[in-house]
């Protein structure tokens, strides 16, 4: 499997073919989600100041906000936050979670992302996880939801971070995006 | 449900990927319980030093007060281990001072958090956490769930040691909270010599080869052989 410093070298160096999709697929080392999750979150590459909606699907958001708060030097504040939470405000993340309801994470977007004027990107992360606890139908139904927010402009650019453990999730992955990035190699 | 294998992390230990699927689960917490000299702490350095030689990062917790040059200077012994490592991919934190001055779980498991979310490890170790039992106000079994939940959300397979006291066959409070069991003991062979073995007793997700499989432990570190008993 690749290092650390191999994938963050490589995401630095492809930033700017991603930086125009408004749809990307991040296909990352399975152990290094974190460092991958961590550097989409704070990289320059979300349009509207770096508002960034972060759907954490297997970690919760203690753990998540730590991480984002602690390494995002000079990037976006961190909030710790739950669906019921308030509209982040420019700069900020918010991570939602939902293990067992992509569904609520969608919904919960659609109340995060805001006004028309203050829209946010967003990431998922590890999208491939879904599959332990849910089905292949509920995971297509869930990137359907996304890209329909894209189409409404409920939200300016979706990253999804995926792994290989799941050929399926891969497709349905690939087929969703207009740019990619293959990191795992 | 779509169909995934799980993610497994290299041993390191030679033979012991072979007894249980290819490596431990990714994500995962792990007991290494044995009695005193049973090499424990031999087998955490060596699943350390196979991350390190694969570029990941890892973190030992030590609960015993030992200043870094006095475990380097035992760990110089084995092959298995560089140097160069102890710093950069491997960062050795000794938690004794902290553990003096903070008994609370939660001070404690937010000390611990505080370090993986800075350096972000793939492996963890902590050695010997049933010193930690010792050392707590309030309830040993809930900071053990507490903790092994929050190892696990990091993203990372932990590995804890755990001193098996005399009459007892495992930490039994700690065997509970944890994904996989893996015991370390010895007997005397009838020519008087000890002999050193290991079993793994539960591995969550993993058929797992069973029984005692007898382990050389020299300066190449632990070395299983698979099917000797």
């Amino acid at each position: 499997m690749p290092n650390v410093q191999a994938v963050v070298s490589k995401l630095r160096q492809s930033l700017p073919l991603i930086r125009d999709a408004r749809k990307v697929a991040v296909i990352a080392p399975p152990t290094l989600m974190n460092h991958v999750s961590l550097y989409l979150v704070c990289a320059p590459i979300h349009p509207d100041a770096g508002k960034v909606l972060y759907l954490s699907v297997d970690r919760p958001n203690r753990s998540l906000a730590r991480l984002f708060d602690r390494h995002c030097n000079g990037g976006p504040q961190v909030l710790f936050g739950n669906p019921e939470m308030d509209e982040p405000r420019s700069g900020e993340v918010a991570c939602i979670t939902g293990l067992f309801a992509p569904k609520l994470m969608v919904d919960a977007l659609s109340n995060l992302s805001g006004s028309p004027e203050s829209r946010a990107s967003m990431v998922v992360g590890n999208l491939s996880a879904l599959g332990f606890y849910n089905s292949n139908d509920r995971i297509k139904e869930f990137l359907r939801r996304i890209d329909e927010k894209l189409k409404e402009q409920a939200i300016t650019k979706a990253v999804l971070v995926t792994d290989r453990t799941s050929g399926y999730i891969l497709s349905l992955a690939r087929e969703f995006s207009e740019a990619e990035l293959d990191l795992s190699g | 449900m779509a169909a995934q294998d799980l993610i497994r992390l290299k041993s390191g230990i030679p033979g012991m990927d072979d007894m249980m699927e290819g490596g431990f689960p990714f994500p995962s917490t792990i007991l290494v319980a044995g009695g005193a000299g049973t090499g424990k702490t031999s087998l955490a350095l060596q699943f350390l030093a196979k991350g390190a030689q694969e570029g990941e990062q890892g973190i030992f917790f030590t609960t015993l007060s030992e200043p870094t040059q006095w475990m380097l200077r035992f760990a110089s012994r084995y092959g298995f281990l560089k140097r160069d490592w102890f710093g950069r991919q491997i960062k050795y934190i000794d938690l004794g001072p902290f553990l003096m001055d903070n008994t609370q779980p939660s001070r404690i498991l937010e000390h611990i958090e505080e370090q993986i979310a800075e350096h972000m490890p793939q492996r963890i170790v902590i050695d010997p956490l049933t010193v930690v039992g010792e050392m707590i106000q309030g309830s040993y079994r809930t900071f053990l769930y507490d903790l092994a939940t929050r190892l696990k959300n990091w993203q990372a397979v932990s590995v804890l040691t755990g001193e098996v006291l005399p009459g007892q066959a495992y930490p039994v409070e700690l065997s509970y909270v944890v994904d996989t069991l893996v015991l370390l003991s010895t007997d005397l062979s009838p020519e008087g010599t000890r002999r050193k073995y290991l079993e793994i007793l539960k591995m969550r997700g993993t058929n797992h080869a069973t029984g005692k499989n007898l382990v050389d432990l020299s300066a190449k570190g632990f070395v299983v052989q698979v099917g000797l008993r």
